[in-house]
Order: structure tokens, then sequence, then C-alpha cells
């Protein structure tokens, strides 16, 4: 117990989260005074040195801001240029990213939920302390397993499993044979066994009773889980294509953040991710996979961001098995790619990056060089949520100790999987000497 | 040791790095020397050869189940002069995982550990460390560390050779003991300075115990499956 009034909980280096961050929470006369997300990471830059750049080097270049999400990356910068030019690509070659992003999506879930995530709910410090123990071993192994198959979808048809070589703007360089897909499909149906081992696992830790009342974004395409395209949705009624995405999604920076934060014109702080996946588009989970959210307890929507681990792991079995059903009907798309030559035109692209919306908007010159371009990731979109549910988590829990205070704090925060490399790269810096 | 000793599998040799970060490719440098030199080195025939970026699932894949893993990873003491190198074995790391705070800066060290809980440490690991100067941005290995590929790529024909070369025990060196600095350093490869406000201390407290230990296999999975 602690009765005291004033109290300052710090963490200044945020474990298990992918970046660099720090939290600061003040208690003042028994109320919570200030709470932030402080992310210090220094800011990168990527917009503005894609200025003057051909229109063909997004997706590689921006792969670069996130070793986890790179394929996000690649696809919604795909996404704007292709519809700058006014180019579309051919289903064979949309299925072929899909089956692409299945791959990010089961490893970079699997990172987050085994070696990220799981010692939280399991009591432990750290993933290698999980390991370490005799229990814990068959968790992590599991999740490495789990991480491999989605490893050997982005190698094949990625290249390589970071930063993939092989999407260019118009579709890919190379299309994997069947043969080569056939002998993954293996891999795959051993994974889906894990994959609902994980919710099992998941189903059975104890989520902190606490709800948001965010309102929540995702993109949504009508008969199928969006991922690689859609159009933007809200809990709150709003439906708008990419295109409209900087008339409702307003950019402001903060003293604390090298990240901008971000807000729904008009109405507030908004979440995206996981969990508002889920919320708007868990009718269109395949069958399995909604019979394991129901299983694991999951209703039609999630608002409690601890289970969000439990979304997760359903996602993970989802992947899995689109993957599965992405292959079984693969035929090589040919071509597999078309050209896109340039023209003066703006264009915008939006994904479902594992951590929620990553949109990417483009100008282009008749050139094809960039004249402009921004990016806007799911972490920066996140902070405010982020820090509303610290506000208020933390003072449902003033009775707690500091030590005990501050730990439930840190997993709140990795319940957002954040991924701070992803979210300092703004353009725009501004320094107030007032 | 522990590890798995499958003779199903032969050694591994695995350079370590990014060959955009300058001096940090120097693990890459040498698997491209190794590989120019192996169609006509009988010593190195039927060994693998590999480049990892140190992501601890893949760098796990490639030694698990071998009978020698051979790790050529360049380190950052400014008090050791550039080029420098340096054996130890895996029984030499042990506690010396950093606990890296950022998934972004889970080390050598970490991985090795990792691997020994997991039991998928291969059966014998050695590492062969060199001290670099310049871990910027850009191409090309600092003239120090460029001359020091071509011994450390005979350090690694002597160790496939020599297959008792790899149990070296605590901290040995050919050149001298590191001094744990070094150590430090090898196992914190997260190549941007730390900021003002990153401790390497998380914060994180002692754990309670185990509330929820991990339950049998596939129940979900087979309820499902036979539903």
């Amino acid at each position: 117990m602690s009765d005291e009034a004033d109290r300052r909980l710090t963490v200044s280096a945020l474990a298990r989260i992918e970046g660099e961050g720090a939290m600061h929470v003040r208690v003042r006369g028994g109320a919570v005074e200030d709470v932030r997300l402080e992310i210090y990471e220094p800011p990168r830059f990527f917009e503005a040195l894609l200025r003057g750049r051909r229109h063909t080097e997004p997706p590689d270049i921006t792969a670069r801001i996130c070793g986890i999400c790179p394929v996000a990356y690649q696809l919604s910068a795909c996404l704007a240029i292709e519809a700058a030019c006014g180019i579309e690509v051919s289903e064979a070659v949309a299925d072929l990213r899909r089956l692409l992003y299945c791959g990010e999506w089961i490893e970079s879930h699997a990172l987050h939920i085994y070696l990220l995530h799981a010692p939280d709910f399991l009591g432990y410090a750290s993933a290698l302390d999980l390991a370490r123990n005799g229990r814990g071993t068959q968790l992590v192994e599991r999740g490495l397993k789990l991480k491999k198959a989605g490893n050997a979808i982005m190698e094949l048809v990625g290249g390589r499993a970071i930063h993939p070589v092989n999407v260019r703007v118009g579709g890919f360089y190379r299309a994997p044979a069947t043969t080569e897909l056939t002998a993954l499909a293996e891999q795959l149906r051993a994974a889906l066994d894990l994959a609902l081992d994980t919710v099992t696992w998941a189903a059975g830790c104890e989520f902190p009773d606490f709800e948001h009342d965010h309102e929540m974004l995702a993109l949504v395409r009508p008969g199928q889980y969006a991922i690689d395209r859609g159009t933007v949705a809200s809990t709150g009624g709003l439906r708008f294509p990419p295109a409209e995405f900087e008339d409702h999604i307003i950019e402001e920076q903060v003293p604390h953040s090298t990240a901008l934060h971000a807000r729904l014109a008009g109405r507030g702080r908004y979440l995206t991710g996981p969990t508002a996946r889920y919320t708007l588009s868990s009718r269109w989970l395949s069958p399995l996979a909604r019979q394991a959210a129901d299983a694991a307890g999951l209703g039609a929507d999630c608002r409690n961001p601890f289970r969000s681990i439990l979304v997760r792991a359903v996602e993970v079995v989802y992947a899995v098995e689109e993957a599965l059903r992405l292959i079984a009907r693969y035929e090589p798309p040919a071509p597999c790619y078309r050209e896109v030559p340039p023209r003066a035109a703006v264009g915008h692209g939006a994904t479902e990056a594992p951590r929620g919306v990553l949109f990417h908007r483009y100008a282009i010159d008749a050139e094809g060089l960039i004249t402009s371009a921004r990016i806007v990731p799911p972490t920066s979109q996140n902070q405010a949520s982020i820090e509303d549910d610290l506000r208020r988590f933390v003072a449902a829990r003033l009775d707690l100790d500091d030590q005990q205070l501050t730990r439930q704090c840190e997993q709140a925060i990795r319940n957002y999987d954040p991924c701070i490399s992803c979210s300092t790269h703004f353009l725009d810096l501004t320094v107030d000497r007032g | 040791m522990t590890g798995r000793d499958d003779p199903g599998r032969p050694a591994v040799v695995i350079g370590v790095g990014d060959e955009f970060r300058r001096d940090d490719g120097a693990g890459p440098a040498v698997i491209a020397r190794l590989r120019a030199l192996q169609p006509g080195d009988a010593s190195l025939s039927g060994v693998t050869l590999a480049v990892s970026d140190g992501e601890p699932g893949r760098l796990i894949d490639l030694w698990e189940g071998t009978s020698l893993a051979v790790v050529i990873d360049a380190v950052r003491d400014s008090s050791l002069p550039p080029g420098h190198t340096c054996e130890l074995a895996a029984d030499a790391l042990a506690g010396m995982a950093a606990g890296a705070a950022s998934s972004h800066g889970i080390g050598l060290g970490d991985t090795v550990e990792l691997a020994r809980a997991l039991g998928c440490l291969p059966a014998r690991l050695t590492v062969l460390a060199v001290a670099g100067r310049d871990f910027g941005l850009g191409a090309g290995l600092t003239a120090e560390v460029a001359a020091a590929v071509a011994e450390l790529a005979e350090q690694v024909r002597e160790i496939v050779r020599s297959p008792g070369c790899g149990k070296r025990l605590g901290h040995q060196s050919r050149n001298g003991p590191f001094g744990k600095k070094i150590l430090k350093h090898f196992f914190e490869r997260s190549l941007g300075s730390p900021g003002p406000h990153h401790p390497l201390a998380t914060g994180v407290n002692a754990p309670p115990p185990l509330r929820h230990p991990p339950r049998g296999p596939s129940a979900l999975a087979r309820r499902l499956r036979s539903a």
C-alpha cells in the first residue's frame, strides 16, 4: 500500500518495446497530474530524404524505417505511388502481396506475444528469464517456431526475412514457383497448430479489469479481414478512403516526444492496431479464427487493451490460415509486375501494419521525382491513447506501491506493441525559445 | 556446455554485421574471403558459410544442431586498437547477456544465453571478435579492420581444421585477454549512441512467481479441428 499524495514514477528506458522510449507519471495531491510517454529516439527524417528520389525508390527506402514491419512500409508506398500514377495491379499480384503481408503479421505478432509481452503475464523480467524457467522454455520455443514460419514466407516471397528485396512498384521482381509455395505450406500447416496453441495459452492469462473509450480506427474491406488495402473506418462511424486521410487526421508536435501525436479532426484521440481491427472486422475472420476467438472468450469487440495479446494470437491464426488459402489457389502471376510510368500527381496508400494503419502520401512530378512525402505510422497515432490509458490506469491503482504500479504501467504500454523507430521520422522541427 | 551435437550438420561459420555500417561489416567481409577460398580449401569443404544480421531467431537457426559454430563479429571499444582480434568460447559468454532494454539492442550475449536456455547451442561455439573504429554509415572497412580480415579468415580455417580449438575457456584470447569493458560493448551491439536518458537499467522490478504455466499441447487445436 502507498498513501503518498505526491509520487513520481519514472522508467527511463522502457523494456521489451521496439526502439527507445521512457515513461513519466506524476501524482500530486493524490491525483494523477501528468503522464508522458516520452519518445527520445532521434528523428530520422525519412520524409525529407525521399524528396528528389525516383518514384520507384520508396519501397526500398521506407522499408528501412523498421526491421519488424518493412512489408507494411513497402506496400503502403506501392499503393500510394500506383494510385498517383493511375495503375492498379492484378488480383494475382495483390494476392501475392497479401501472402507476404501474412508472413510479416505472423513474424511480428509471434515476436511480441512470446518475447516481449508474455513475460509480463507470467511475471518475468525478460524472455530470457522466461526461457530459463522449465515451463517457460516451451513457450519461447513455440514463439520462435511460429516466428520462423513467418520468416519463411518473407524469405520466399520477399527475398529475405527483413527489408525484403523482391517488392517493386507495380508488383514483384520475381514470382515464386508453385512448387516452392507447396513446400512452404507444409511448414505453415504445422504453424497453424502452434497458432491455435498460442490462443489457448493467451486465453489462460489474467487480464486487469480495464476498458478504454477511445474511438478505434482501422481499414475495413467487407468480406475480408483487411490487411493489404481497404477503406478507413472508425467505431465512431467515420468512413473515408485513404486519399482523405489527411482531411481527418491531424498530427501535432508535443514537447516530450520526437514522434508526432495524431488526433481525429474535431474528435480527438483515437486508437489503431489489432484491437481496432478486430472490433471493426471480426465478422470477416475465417471460421477457424472466429472459433478460436470465441473459445478464448473474445466477444464481438475488444476494448480492454490488456487483451490485445489475445487478439494478436487470433490474428496469427487468421494470417496462417489466410496464407495457406492463398497458397492453395496460387498461380504465378504473369507478368509479375506492371510498368508504372510516372505522371505529375499525388497518391495515397494505407495498409494494416501489425501495429495498425500505416499511411503514405507522395507527390511526384512528371519526371517521376518525389517532391514531397508524408508517412503516418501507427505508434505515433496511438501515443495520445496510450497516455490516456496510463492516466486512467494509474488513477484507479494509486493504492499500489511504486514498484507494482510501475511494472503494471510498463505492461500497459506494451499492450500497444509500440514501435518507436517507426514513429520518429517527422520532418518539421520547431524549437520554442520563448 | 549444453547443446545438441548432431553429426548430421557440419560446422557453420557466421559473419554477424551490417556491411553498410563500415567496420560492422567485418564479419561479412571474413565470410566473403572464406567463400573465395572455399573451392580450393579442403578444410572448408562442407562448412556452411553464412552472413547474419544477428537477429536471435535466425542466428539460433543457423547454429542449432551443428557440431561447431564460429561467429565473427565486430566490437566497439575505443581503448583497443582498431583491428585487434580475440577468440572467445561460448562458456566465456555466460552471464554477459546485457538484458537489453529495447528489442533493438538484443546482442550476441543475449542470443547465446537464450540458445543455452532452449538447448539450442551448437556442440561447440567460438566467437572471433575484432575491434572496429568506425561504425558510421557507409560501405567499406577502415584500413586497420580490413587488414585483420585475412588473419580472421586464417583463424577460422585453423579452428575448423582442429576441432579442439573451439574449446577454449574463459576470456582467453590469442592476442591477450580482453578487458570486461570490451565484452560489455560486445554484447550491446546497438549502433547508435545511447541518449542521455538511456541508462541500461530498465527499472523493471523482481518478478512475482509464475502464475500461468503453459498448458498442454493443442487443447484448443484438437477441439477446433475435431469440430
